[in-house]
């Protein structure tokens, strides 16, 4: 057999397309990951231990739904952190004992009843966001600057509100309630939660005309605008429902401490990208989905209980994750271009 | 002939609103402090506070107008404190280890060049896992048991960051402006210069051009690399130790600060002067509050809405100048 037949064969049988291709490989990336794991640490492969994994990515999947969304249009969030750190410490606020008979200022709120207090919340957040919409669509300017100026502003709302400390004073009985709230006796809300968001963001961007117009706004933005696609009012929306889940993690997360934390998901904004990339998104836009994001978290969860569990000083764990993270984004994008060149 | 001075005054604001703002930050505080904000010993503090930020952001400003950027500064800032620290704890001479600590800023420089051009990472994503690598190694590097490099300094380690050199300013300060005028020549008036803001503008344009565009960047990625090992040579002696965590965060400020400067986000347009008013407006924005008394957890928000505010000023300006030129 010549050559020419051989590259025809593959040709025939590498009918994929790059974006799945990638799904794929990240895919097989995460069941070496989890194989190696289980051999390597005797404890892991336990039903709780996965349990745990899961619902401690639980709250960085939530918020990076919204991150991957405006990913694909080929815009930032950067202010995903801060809002969710602004959302614990307000919903704390808005819900403490109007006079728990300290004198500090931390441990008096404004009394409100919980549910109304998480929709007060949740109302600040969606109105960040559409600040963040307002400043990107409508004045157009760079969306990296207004989320970082949107990120400073909420994580210092926070840091004011909590006067750097925390608030966990007099709060209400069922303050704790979303936090500890367990379905079939088996996982929590937030992984709950995290599991429909998900369901939904994988039917917007697979199944609607909505999610289908996010991938050309994000190939071409100017081609998309002429072709008659709302690009402003797609982008707005994506804003604002990434400030409010955002938001909604926030508050769950306060909730799971029971105080509303200065520091509350601080680098966030930041683990929602690397998570988005690992799985195999593209930073330039229009490429890969919710799936990404999802392998990308378990991957990170995976590894990050590994080095953990091994009993590794912090530093290593530091070194080692930054490590795996080069090389794996390395390799990605490597296989890409390999497997574009025989395509 | 009234038109055109108003033009000509709009369009100057336009240009140089970040020094228009770093003037009212400080005429705020020179009201509310009433005078002792501008007075000798808090001058001479915020210039010497001000050096390691000033160093980075000059440097970074030619990175971002080449259309990359580098997060892991505050990692190398970190991790060089750590070596200088522990190589003056030796004994060994500071001009040894000052060449010692500059040789690694320019490798752990060329490591991210290397990521971001030859191998074609997002420089977002490479610098971010180098900044966790060099800051997991600076960590490293420190005993157990102590967060930081302090003991056994010798005494005149003060001398780079705080003495008395000249006019009471230590070295520090007057290093920096040398190396910020060297910077805004190389800017101004080399090839390399005029090649960056070319690449930002358009890499595939600029490589068609002939540009060496691998090679530009690469250099740029080694001169911030050499900038932030020298910044953390200077935190270092300002602290008397060598701290691997006393980089976090600059990057943040640098990055505000050459955007406050007016520097595009995307590259192909930027300049060092207003980045170097840029960091001004912050350090003296920290400065200012301790002095009026304000709680430390006020320096985030109050930051935010300075960096929004010069946001939207700069938009209105630009609003404004358009609709004079329409009429």
């Amino acid at each position: 057999m010549n050559n020419i037949d051989i590259n025809n064969k593959i040709k025939k049988r590498l009918t994929l397309s790059s974006e799945n291709y990638m799904n794929l490989i990240m895919l097989g990336v995460l069941v070496v990951f989890f194989i190696v794991a289980s051999i390597i640490v005797p404890t892991f492969f336990d039903l709780n231990g996965l349990i745990n994994i899961v619902s401690q990515q639980s709250y960085l999947i939530i918020i990076a739904i919204g991150v991957s969304f405006l990913l694909i249009t080929g815009n930032f969030d950067l202010s995903v952190g801060g809002i969710a750190g602004a959302a614990g410490v307000l919903v704390a606020y808005f819900s403490q004992a109007r006079s728990t008979g300290s004198s500090s200022a931390i441990a008096n709120g404004l009394g409100m009843n919980f549910y109304l207090a998480i929709f007060l919340t949740l109302l600040i957040c969606v109105v960040i966001g559409a600040v963040n919409a307002y400043f990107i669509v409508k004045m157009k300017i760079g969306s990296v600057i207004v989320t970082l100026g949107t990120m400073y502003i909420s994580r210092g709302v926070a840091h004011v509100v909590s006067q750097g400390a925390q608030r966990n004073v007099g709060l209400p009985e069922n303050f704790g309630i979303l936090g500890k709230l367990r379905i079939f006796d088996l996982f929590s809300l937030p992984v709950l939660i995290m599991i429909i968001a998900v369901v939904i963001a994988f039917v917007i961007q697979k199944r609607t005309i909505f999610g289908r117009n996010l991938y050309y706004i994000g190939s071409n933005k100017i081609t998309a605008q002429i072709s008659g696609i709302k690009v402003e009012k797609h982008v707005a929306i994506l804003y604002v429902v990434s400030a409010f889940l955002s938001g909604l993690a926030g508050i769950i997360l306060a909730s799971r401490f029971f105080s509303g934390r200065s520091m509350g998901a601080e680098g966030y904004e930041f683990d929602a990208l690397v998570v988005a990339l690992l799985g195999g998104m593209s930073i330039a836009g229009a490429f890969g989905g919710v799936l990404n994001v999802l392998i990308g978290a378990f991957i990170l969860g995976i590894l990050s209980t590994v080095l953990n569990q091994m009993g590794l000083p912090p530093d290593i764990q530091i070194i080692s994750k930054g490590v795996i993270i080069t090389i794996s984004i390395l390799a990605q994008r490597w296989a890409l271009n390999k497997y574009k060149k025989i395509l | 002939m009234k038109k055109v001075n108003k033009s000509l005054f709009i369009n100057f604001l336009k240009n140089n609103y970040v020094i228009l703002l770093l003037i009212v930050v400080i005429a705020i505080f020179t009201i509310l402090s009433k005078g002792r904000f501008l007075s000798e010993p808090s001058v001479r503090n915020i210039l010497r506070v001000s050096v390691p930020t000033l160093l980075i952001a000059s440097i970074a400003t030619l990175l971002m107008v080449s259309g990359n950027i580098d997060l892991s500064v505050g990692a190398v800032l970190g991790i060089s404190a750590v070596v200088f620290a522990i190589l003056r704890q030796s004994g060994m001479n500071f001009f040894l280890a000052l060449i010692i600590v500059l040789v690694l800023g320019c490798i752990m420089g060329a490591t991210n060049g290397f990521l971001v051009m030859k191998l074609r990472i997002t420089s977002v994503i490479a610098t971010l896992a180098t900044m966790s690598l060099f800051y997991g190694f600076g960590k490293f590097m420190v005993p157990d048991g102590q967060d930081m490099i302090k003991y056994d300094m010798p005494k005149n380690m003060i001398f780079f960051a705080k003495g008395n050199f000249f006019l009471k300013l230590p070295p520090s300060v007057y290093i920096a402006i040398f190396l910020i005028i060297i910077i805004i020549l190389f800017e101004k008036r080399t090839t390399l210069g005029k090649y960056t803001i070319a690449i930002g503008d358009n890499r595939l344009a600029a490589e068609l051009s002939g540009i060496n565009t691998v090679r530009t960047v690469t250099i740029i990625y080694v001169a911030v690399g050499a900038m932030a090992a020298l910044a953390g040579i200077t935190r270092s002696s300002y602290m008397t130790a060598g701290d691997p965590a006393s980089g976090i965060g600059i990057e943040v400020d640098v990055i505000i600060a050459i955007l406050l400067g007016g520097t595009s986000f995307f590259g192909g347009e930027g300049s060092v002067i207003k980045t170097v008013a840029g960091v001004y407006i912050l350090v003296c924005l920290t400065n200012g509050l301790t002095m009026v008394g304000s709680e430390p957890y006020w320096s985030i928000l109050v930051r935010g809405l300075v960096f929004f505010l010069a946001l939207i000023f700069e938009n209105v300006v630009k609003r404004v100048k358009t609709s004079v030129a329409f009429e």
